[in-house]
C-alpha cells in the first residue's frame, strides 16, 4: 500500500495501516530526531510524539506534498519544540545553580554525542561536528541536518522548513560558513590536531 | 624526539565536515511502537475526559456567577429604600451650615 493510502486508512481508524506506516518511516524519523537532539532517549521520546501527531492528523493530510516530507516536517517541528524546552530547562538549571551552590551537578554542557551509525574512524570528528551543529541557529541546524545527514533535496527541505528553494540555498551556505568558522576556532584553540 | 606533523587547518575542517559520510542509520528500540500505541490510548482517554471536566467547571462558574449576581442585586434593591442625600446636603449637614432651615 502507498503511504497516501496508509494515511487514508489510518484516518479511518485502521491500526494495521498505522503499524505499516511506522515501519516505513521509523528509521528516517528516529535519525532526524537523533541528529537534532543528539540524545537517544530524547530522540525516542520525540519519535513517539511524531507518530502520535501523524496518527492524529492523518485524516487531515492534504496531498500537496509527499507523505515523507510531511512526516519530516512534523519531526523537525517536534525536535525544535523539544530543543527549546531543553534550553529553557538548562537556563533554569543555570540560574538555580547561581543561587544554590548545593543544587547538584550543573548540566550546562551536555555530554559529547556519539551517533551510533558513524564509522569508527570518524567518531571523534563527527562528535566535534555535532557539537558545532548544536551551536547553530535552529533553522540552520535543521537545514544542514536534512541535507548533509538525511540527504534530502533542497526542494524537500524547502517544504519541510516552509521556505523557498533559494532561501534554503542561502541558509545552507550560512550554516556551512558558520560551521567552518566554529571548527576553525576549535582548531586554533587546540593548536592543531 | 619526533614531532608529529600537524594537520593543516582547512584539511582538518573539510574532514570534520564530511565525517558523517557513509554513516549507518540508527534503528529505534523494538518496543517503541508499543510505547506510541500506549501514548495514543492515553491521549484518547485524555481527550474524552478533559472536555467533560472543563464543561463541569464552566457550569459551576456560571452557577456561581448567577448566585453572586442575584445576591448583589437583592442587596442593592434593599439599599434603594434609603433616601440618598446630594453631595451639597451632605456638606451642609457635616459643617452645620443649615441653621436657618433652608431646603436644598
Amino acid at each position: 500500500m502507498q503511504p497516501e493510502e496508509l494515511l487514508f486508512q489510518i484516518g479511518k481508524g485502521d491500526n494495521t495501516a498505522f503499524k505499516q506506516l511506522y515501519e516505513l518511516f521509523k528509521v528516517r524519523v528516529y535519525n532526524t530526531c537523533l541528529s537534532h537532539l543528539q540524545n537517544e532517549s530524547d530522540a525516542e521520546e520525540a519519535t513517539q510524539d511524531v507518530f502520535v501527531e501523524v496518527h492524529r492528523s492523518a485524516a487531515g493530510f492534504k496531498s500537496n506534498a509527499a507523505v515523507s516530507t510531511w512526516i519530516y516536517r512534523i519531526a523537525v517541528n517536534k525536535c525544535i519544540d523539544r530543543i527549546r524546552h531543553n534550553n529553557r530547562q538548562k537556563r533554569f538549571a543555570f540560574v538555580t545553580s547561581i543561587f544554590n551552590k548545593d543544587s547538584g551537578e550543573l548540566m550546562h554542557n551536555p555530554p559529547e554525542f556519539n551517533h551510533p551509525g558513524i564509522l569508527a574512524e570518524n567518531k571523534e570528528k563527527a562528535a566535534r561536528l555535532f557539537k558545532s551543529i548544536r551551536e547553530l541557529p535552529e533553522n540552520q541546524q535543521s537545514a544542514f541536518i536534512l541535507k548533509q545527514v538525511e540527504g534530502l533535496s533542497q526542494k524537500e527541505i524547502a517544504y519541510i522548513l516552509d521556505m523557498t528553494e533559494k532561501g534554503i540555498e542561502s541558509l545552507l551556505q550560512r550554516a556551512k560558513a558558520n560551521l567552518r568558522k566554529k571548527l576553525g576556532d576549535i582548531y586554533d584553540k587546540n593548536e592543531g590536531f | 624526539m619526533i614531532e608529529m606533523e600537524k594537520e593543516p587547518k582547512d584539511s582538518w575542517i573539510d574532514k570534520v565536515m564530511e565525517s558523517t559520510a557513509g554513516m549507518q542509520k540508527a534503528v529505534p528500540a523494538d518496543g517503541l511502537f508499543h510505547k506510541i500505541e500506549q501514548k495514543l490510548s492515553d491521549t484518547v482517554v485524555y481527550a474524552r475526559t478533559v472536555p467533560l471536566r472543563t464543561v463541569s467547571m464552566a457550569a459551576a462558574s456560571i452557577i456561581l456567577l448567577v448566585v453572586a449576581n442575584v445576591y448583589i442585586l437583592g442587596n442593592t434593591a434593599n439599599d434603594t429604600n434609603v433616601i440618598e442625600k446630594s453631595p451639597v446636603e451632605s456638606v451642609v449637614e457635616y459643617y452645620g451650615l443649615n441653621e436657618n432651615g433652608i431646603n436644598f
